[in-house]
């Protein structure tokens, strides 16, 4: 079931009003009803994974107990490390076994041993990426003793499975959602209304703009020995504000649909584009997973204290792990190491902490300076994403040999829009609107709330009616959410 | 929670008259010249006989395969060929074939391996020239009716947006094939445009038609 079918949009009104108007007596039957919801959710996706999910809840529930009542240090170390290995065992079986099987088999056959691993092909559960780190993180910070363990398993599994987090994130802390479950919710009208405009922008951004910049990248990517160095970039360039309008969309309705339900979500982007060094990219680009990184593996390893050496080495297990968590593929890797390389220089001068602000905050354009950082900072993130898009390292070495052929100088090919479901130029509209948007609403939660609050009435309905205009008259071929593969 | 919900009503409200007000027609009616929009030429051919007819209906082996005229020559009744897409389905063709069979016609129902269910996408576009075949689509259960009228709506909105734009620019972009084309189709419902290209260009013409299918939709 995808935030975007029709399925959701009959299936979320539904859970919201047996959640207010039925269920809204006892906070058990609420946290009963979002359970049952979110399993049905889930089991929409694959009934059969449900059970894996289950297995992976009361795993996490019960060892977090275990560690709470262990007296001697070793025994919570054993319900750790057990936690955390099955975790891992099950991440590791359905996402990486094939990758690590065929990368042993190639470094042995290129020795000269030949070699005949198994490879099995199993479909990836969804969202397994997204309620392992929860998981983790809940059984981590018991060990840490940062929290008590829930002796409640509804409310825990809630915690885990709240569907409008379950497949995609944002990556949740028990510190910050676990209270929110506990406590009896109130309606809240500005929060419902907030949640409401969240999803709104968050469906534009994913129908209208992450759809269609799709079919363009696909086509650049499908075929780049056909394409100009300048549409190719032109290609990059789109898959840059595709998977960030696909990603970021996803995560606003997954924020305002929790809104609806009287939860807040952790924020897990804050306009990244705008950045003015990679730093500060990282700290607005998928927030929730860069912290998780940064508490549970970078601090531990000793973050940015140690001498040169240790900042070098931490930087690039950090950004290695987090490409790799993204799947088994060289090409993440790559993506990761290419962001370390960003990322050192600006921690080994001391500078990776020079743009805490946003940009430009209570102006309406940013200075030249500014404005030349976002710009290479942008640069840099697209040329990244190209390793990060293609299908494996040929292809990425390929697709950027062909970007710096001669053909960078010729004009992009008006082939590349070809496929396309809508006219290019209602898309190319589209986009620049988009931008817009977001500039001005950069200082917001989320960009439409800049347009929206404080604002005369009739101007904040036109403007939803015009989105929503704009999302069923241009709204691209239906593309699945990119990071539900992960 | 009443103010809320009074007002999130509402807004759904004028959000769905915008929507019905766009999409209340379709702006390309006119605009057919692709091979489903032989379907038009077909059921024009239909209305105006007005004695018994011989009517063939099937798919495409129907409408690339057979000589209407021969039969009609000698059979001395008047014959019409509303074999066009095997992809339209079984339930498409026999509400199509209910909608137009008089007393007196005789039918030929030509079943192909692929005349299942049907297409929806395939139906919708075809329906998009020939307004009449949005009654020949199944429609099963109250939820997929639904989905039928909203998606209905949507697509006009969609069409008459992509229409504006493509009239702004003034791009015709309606394809032009040998064989896959409203104008291939003789008098009877035939195609007979396949007669007249060799075998080879028939082949390198079938390639092109798949990627022209994934244009239709």
């Amino acid at each position: 079931m995808f935030f975007n079918s029709l399925d959701f949009a009959f299936f979320l009104p539904v859970v919201f009003i047996l959640y207010w108007f039925i269920a809204n007596k006892k906070l058990q039957v609420q946290n009963i009803l979002m359970l049952v919801a979110s399993y049905f959710f889930y089991a929409c996706w694959d009934y059969r994974f449900l059970f894996l999910l289950i297995f992976s809840t009361f795993l996490d529930y019960y060892t977090g107990i275990r560690i709470n009542e262990a007296s001697k240090d070793n025994n919570r170390k054993f319900w750790l490390w057990l936690s955390i290995g099955i975790n891992l065992g099950f991440l590791g079986v359905f996402k990486y076994y094939n990758f690590f099987a065929e990368s042993f088999g190639t470094a042995l056959s290129s020795l000269g041993i030949r070699t005949n691993f198994w490879t099995i092909k199993v479909i990836l559960p969804v969202g397994i990426s997204f309620y392992t780190f929860h998981g983790l993180s809940y059984v981590i910070d018991i060990y840490k003793r940062r929290i008590q363990p829930d002796r409640n398993f509804i409310d825990y599994s809630v915690f885990v499975s709240f569907f409008p987090l379950l497949v995609a994130g944002p990556i949740e802390r028990a510190t910050h959602l676990l209270p929110q479950i506990k406590r009896k919710r109130q309606f809240n009208y500005t929060e419902a209304v907030e949640g409401l405009r969240q999803i709104l922008w968050g469906l534009f951004k994913k129908v209208v703009i992450a759809d269609n910049c799709a079919e363009f990248v696909n086509t650049a990517f499908g075929h780049p020995e056909q394409f100009h160095g300048s549409t190719l970039i032109l290609g990059a360039v789109l898959f840059a504000i595709q998977i960030y309008c696909d990603f970021s969309g996803y995560s606003d309705i997954a924020l305002g649909t929790a809104k609806l339900f009287g939860i807040n979500l952790l924020r897990n982007f804050a306009f990244p584009y705008f950045s003015r060094d990679i730093a500060e990219f990282w700290r607005r680009w998928h927030i929730s997973l860069s912290s998780w990184f940064r508490d549970y593996l970078y601090i531990p390893l000793g973050g940015s204290k140690g001498g040169f050496g240790a900042k070098i080495r931490n930087t690039f297990i950090i950004f290695l792990v987090s490409g790799f968590w993204h799947g088994a593929n060289w090409t993440f890797i790559v993506w990761g190491a290419l962001n370390a390389i960003y990322f050192l220089p600006l921690l080994l001068l001391n500078r990776n902490r020079a743009n805490l602000e946003i940009v430009a905050a209570g102006k309406w354009l940013p200075s030249l300076k500014d404005f030349f950082n976002i710009i290479l900072t942008f640069g840099l993130t697209v040329f990244a994403w190209i390793f990060f898009r293609s299908e494996n390292m040929h292809a990425a070495i390929n697709y950027v040999s062909k970007i710096f052929s001669k053909s960078i100088l010729s004009l992009p090919e008006k082939m590349l829009f070809n496929t396309s479901n809508n006219p290019p130029l209602a898309i190319l509209g589209c986009v620049c609107f988009f931008i817009i948007v977001e500039w001005f609403g950069r200082e917001k939660q989320f960009a439409l709330s800049y347009f929206a609050v404080n604002r005369n009435r009739i101007f904040s309905w036109s403007f939803y009616s015009f989105l929503i205009l704009l999302i069923v008259a241009f709204s691209g071929k239906g593309q699945q959410f990119i990071y539900f593969q992960f | 929670m009443k103010v809320f919900l009074l007002k999130f009503f509402l807004f759904i409200i004028i959000c769905c008259l915008i929507v019905m007000v766009c999409g209340s027609g379709r702006l390309d009616k006119k605009n057919q010249s692709d091979f489903m929009g032989a379907i038009i030429d077909k059921h024009r051919r239909l209305d105006s006989l007005t004695g018994s007819r011989i009517i063939f209906a099937g798919g495409s082996n129907l409408s690339l395969g057979q000589n209407s005229r021969l039969i009609e020559e000698e059979i001395k009744m008047p014959v019409v060929n509303l074999g066009l897409h095997a992809g339209l389905g079984l339930d498409f063709v026999l509400n199509e074939l209910k909608s137009v069979i008089k007393s007196g016609d005789v039918v030929f129902l030509s079943i192909e391996y692929y005349l299942g269910k049907g297409d929806y996408k395939l139906q919708k576009h075809t329906a998009k020239g020939f307004p009449a075949a949005e009654d020949f689509i199944p429609i099963t259960g109250f939820s997929q009716k639904i989905k039928y009228v909203i998606d209905k709506q949507m697509t006009n909105v969609h069409e008459n947006a992509k229409y504006l734009f493509l009239k702004i620019k003034n791009d015709n972009n309606t394809p032009q094939e040998k064989v896959y084309d409203r104008k291939c189709f003789n008098k009877y419902g035939d195609d007979t445009a396949i007669y007249n290209i060799t075998t080879t260009s028939i082949l390198a013409d079938r390639g092109g038609h798949g990627i022209q299918l994934l244009g239709w939709y």
